[in-house]
């Protein structure tokens, strides 16, 4: 959504992110700038309870962006890359389970977003293998660390779920791209 | 990592040298080597962009020096001739 200035453009992003995150962890968010360049992100990663006694899962966030013009004095974020996973920790040890990647500046031959699952198959280890995906929020990410790793949410039912989806709206409203369309 | 006491999460500010301690901090966690190890590989371009995506965690490596170094980081990578 354009904001009057870059100010209110970089604040208003900060915050539906922070928002979101809050579903899962108060910790905070380490932020920093270099030119219009921005960043957000966990270090180390921060941890985060499951349901029925399951061992504690940890979230590693790498978010960047700029503010750019979006028309007649109005500014928008728009997300630079970013790089979301869950970990689990054994004998002090952080082991990612599955990553979700877009880096299209860092690897000018992977410019789609992509999902690492950290495993091995019959076939061999797939922990490298760039699976394709569309352009996923940190709602999507969020929302899978609750239901498929049952991951307990800091807050009741109804109160994360409206925050959820509230946010996720805005993000496929002002996203400028949902899906990669030229993927070869 | 400390907690906040609001609804929702805050930020912390980091300076250049904050960030380059979570650089530290993270290469160390990831490779084992020093960020400052890290930085110097990476604008040498000994690390491809193979390497740099082989590895999980080692990308995110990469999007810190961007910040720790300033914006002309990623382009002093080698050149293939």
């Amino acid at each position: 959504m354009p904001s009057p200035s870059v100010r209110e453009a970089d604040s208003n992003f900060a915050y539906y992110f922070r928002e979101s995150l809050s579903v899962l962890t108060n910790s905070f968010l380490l932020a920093s700038i270099e030119r219009d360049r921005r960043i957000l992100l966990y270090e180390p990663p921060v941890k985060v309870g499951r349901k029925n006694g399951l061992e504690p899962l940890y979230l590693s966030i790498t978010q960047t962006y700029q503010v750019v013009e979006a028309g007649d004095r109005a500014f928008k974020a728009r997300s630079t890359s970013y790089s979301y996973g869950l970990l689990a920790k054994q004998n002090n040890n952080f082991h990612e389970l599955l990553e979700f990647h877009w880096h299209p500046e860092s690897t000018p031959k992977l410019r789609w977003p992509h999902l690492h699952v950290i495993a091995n198959s019959q076939g061999g280890d797939i922990s490298r293998v760039h699976f394709p995906t569309g352009r996923l929020s940190i709602e999507d990410f969020i929302r899978l660390a609750i239901r498929d790793f049952q991951v307990k949410p800091r807050m009741a039912h109804d109160d994360w779920k409206k925050i959820l989806t509230k946010n996720k709206a805005a993000f496929c409203e002002g996203a400028s791209w949902l899906y990669w369309k030229p993927l070869i | 990592m400390p907690r906040g006491r609001g609804k929702i999460v805050g930020i912390r500010w980091l300076s250049k040298a904050g960030l380059k301690k979570v650089l530290d901090s993270r290469a160390r966690r990831v490779l084992g080597v020093s960020g400052a190890t890290f930085e110097k590989n990476y604008s040498m371009g000994t690390m491809g962009a193979k390497s740099l995506d082989g590895k999980a965690g080692t990308l995110d490596l990469a999007t810190l020096c961007v910040f720790t170094r300033g914006k002309r980081a990623q382009s002093k990578r080698k050149r293939s001739r």
